[in-house]
Order: structure tokens, then C-alpha cells, then sequence
């Protein structure tokens, strides 16, 4: 899940929209420095747009304020949904173009084709 | 943990079965990297509890060992699919599969949007092609790519891409071309060794370059500097 929000942020310059056909649920050790040190650098909306795309009954607070980030209640569910939910089959979707870039085994595919190279 | 350690962990990363020869794919050999990256953090402090981005992501070697060296989180750049598959299997080796996050893009082709808002590694890490072939697969900027040389443009997303620093290995015979450049692009820059690489001698024309491989080629040396890169402005806009 971490992927695609900086991906979000970075490859597309606005969110790409997230559909998964195959999902994995995994286990990984909850290091609260490491949350609490990722974080600021989220692209907190996109975050929160991915996970309603995804349907996952995590419920994220509408804005990001300082006291929560110290929050170990809130730390904990963004370690869930940051490291814990791997999209292994689905799709990036454009916003603007409808272009789908597809994920498979958990790796997105954002290879242009020659014609969409300007 | 100690560079030796390290170096001997390493050895583990599985290499290139069958390397591509038009993509100047070799794996960073566990000596270099263990080095590479033991003194980016020791003299630098570059890694530890840091995001990286690794630009042409290959075996994985880099990461895994910035990995070792307790980076936070790293993103993974390669545009072949069978590298990404290699790199993928010598992650869950080394059990780094929620430190390491893999995404398949061809660093010719995107035109990276430049937004300053949206960098988001603290450093980046390299070791790119170093572009002295042509390349054969027909792009329409495919001359232009050729005369400044793949391993600028990676340098250039690198730029981009870095809030603090850049380790990045070019040829040495390069070396005034890329101090004009980081000059250019507002980064200090210190060699930081110079090597002599050993890479796969790869000839220019050859009908068969698509399929042969780079495995049983006969071996070039060449002088090689080590950089690091140091992003100057830190604007907070």
C-alpha cells in the first residue's frame, strides 16, 4: 500500500485511482519509530482515497493533526493499512485518462507504450 | 554490523541467470555494494532510518544491503520484468518483502513530472547503465539518448527524485561533463573512489544482441568514480 501512495504522489502528479482483484492480508512486526517517522512524508488524502477504493474496513480520521500522529491508536491502524494490505492483482487507474497501469504480483507496471510518449 | 559482515551477507544475492545485453545488465558485485553503501552511512549517515529510492533496481543488491544498514523504506525502479522478478526472489531471501517495494518504469520513456512538492527520498541510490552502447530498441529520441548517455538521465531523475543525497557510480572519463552538471543542477559533488569495473565486453553491432546474453562475454575493464551527490537547495515550499 505504501507503493501506490507514492506513486500517487510522484509518477502521475495527482493520485492515480486503485482497483485490486487480488489481495493480501500479511502479518509484519509493528515498529513504531519507523510509523512514526513515515508519516509526515504520506500523502495523507491519497492514502485515504486508496483505502476507500479498496473497500478496507479501516477507518482513517479526515485530517492528519499533530496530536494524532503521536496518537498509538492511530499509529497502529496506518502501520495496517501502510505494510499489512498488499495489492497483488489489480490496477492504477489514471483519473484524467481512464489509462489503467496493471499490478501484478504486487508490482506496478508503468511502462508507456511509444504512442503515449509525447 | 561490521563492512566484512556485510560483504559476506551479500554473497547471497542470486545474480543474473541471463543478463540482457541491451540493457547493460550486470549485478553490482557484493564487494562494491557492501562498500558503496557501508560508507554511506558510516561517513554520511545517509541510510539508517532513511527512504531510498534505487534507480535500475537490477538484483536488488543495493537495497538489500542499505537494508542491512537499517533503511527505513525503499522503492525500486527497473523496466525489465525478469530483473524485478530476480530482485523479488532475493528479497523474499533475505525476508525484506515489507521493506522493499518494487515498480516496474523505463526511466526513457516517463516524462517524470517535476514537482518539487512531491520528493520524498531522503537518498537516492545507483548504479546505472553506463550507456556506451547504442541502444537497439528504436526510440525516436534514440540518437539523442545515446549522445548524453543513459547514465545522465538516471542522474537527472536522481535530482529530482532526492531531498538530501544521491551515490551514484559513472565512468571516470565522464567525470568534468558530470562536475558541469551537478553545477548545473545546484549539487556539490565528491568522488568519493575511483574503481576499475569489470563489465561485460559488449560489442556494437551484432545482429543476435537482442538474445545473446552478457554471461559469457568476455570482460572490459574500465575506471569507474563512486559520487556522491549532495542536494544544495533545501527550499520547504
Amino acid at each position: 500500500m505504501l507503493t501506490s501512495n507514492i506513486l500517487k504522489g510522484v509518477t502521475r502528479g495527482f493520485p492515480l485511482k486503485i482497483k485490486a482483484d487480488k489481495m493480501e492480508h500479511i502479518s509484519v512486526d509493528y515498529n513504531r519509530d519507523f510509523i512514526a517517522r513515515i508519516i509526515p512524508r504520506i500523502e495523507y488524502d491519497a492514502l485515504r482515497a486508496a483505502v476507500n477504493d479498496l473497500g478496507l474496513n479501516e477507518s482513517l480520521p479526515e485530517a492528519m493533526s499533530e496530536t494524532l500522529q503521536q496518537d498509538d491508536e492511530f499509529l497502529k491502524t496506518m502501520h495496517k493499512v501502510l505494510l499489512e494490505y498488499e495489492v497483488e492483482e489489480g490496477e492504477l487507474i489514471c483519473p484524467e485518462t481512464g489509462r489503467k497501469f496493471p499490478i501484478s504480483k504486487g508490482i506496478p507496471n508503468m511502462l508507456l507504450q511509444e504512442t503515449e510518449v509525447s | 554490523m561490521k563492512l566484512k559482515e556485510l560483504e559476506s551477507h551479500l554473497s547471497h544475492v542470486e545474480n543474473f541467470s541471463n543478463a540482457k545485453e541491451y540493457l547493460e545488465q550486470y549485478m553490482t558485485t557484493p564487494h562494491l555494494a557492501a562498500r558503496m553503501i557501508y560508507t554511506a552511512q558510516t561517513q554520511y549517515d545517509d541510510i539508517e532510518n532513511h527512504l531510498l529510492i534505487d534507480l535500475g533496481i537490477g538484483t536488488g543488491m543495493l537495497s538489500i544491503a542499505s537494508c542491512l544498514l537499517n533503511a527505513d523504506h525503499i522503492f525500486g525502479f527497473d523496466c525489465d520484468i525478469d530483473a524485478l522478478n530476480l530482485c523479488q526472489s532475493n528479497i523474499k531471501e533475505f525476508e525484506l518483502e515489507s521493506n522493499i517495494d518494487l515498480i516496474q518504469a523505463d526511466l526513457r520513456r516517463i516524462r517524470l513530472p517535476v514537482d518539487l512538492h512531491r520528493i520524498i527520498a531522503d537518498t537516492v541510490i545507483m548504479n546505472p547503465p553506463f550507456g556506451t552502447k547504442p541502444f537497439s530498441s528504436s526510440t525516436e529520441n534514440q540518437d539523442e539518448l545515446c549522445l548524453t548517455g543513459i547514465d545522465m538521465h538516471f542522474l537527472q531523475y536522481a535530482r529530482q527524485l532526492a531531498r538530501h543525497s544521491i551515490y551514484s557510480l559513472h565512468k571516470t572519463s565522464t567525470r568534468d561533463h558530470i562536475y558541469k552538471k551537478a553545477k548545473d543542477w545546484n549539487m556539490n559533488m565528491d568522488v568519493l573512489a575511483v574503481l576499475q569495473f569489470d563489465i561485460p565486453k559488449l560489442e556494437k553491432k551484432r545482429s543476435n544482441r537482442k538474445t545473446s546474453t552478457a554471461s559469457n562475454a568476455p570482460l572490459k575493464s574500465i575506471e569507474v568514480d563512486f559520487i556522491r551527490f549532495e542536494i544544495k537547495d533545501n527550499t520547504n515550499d
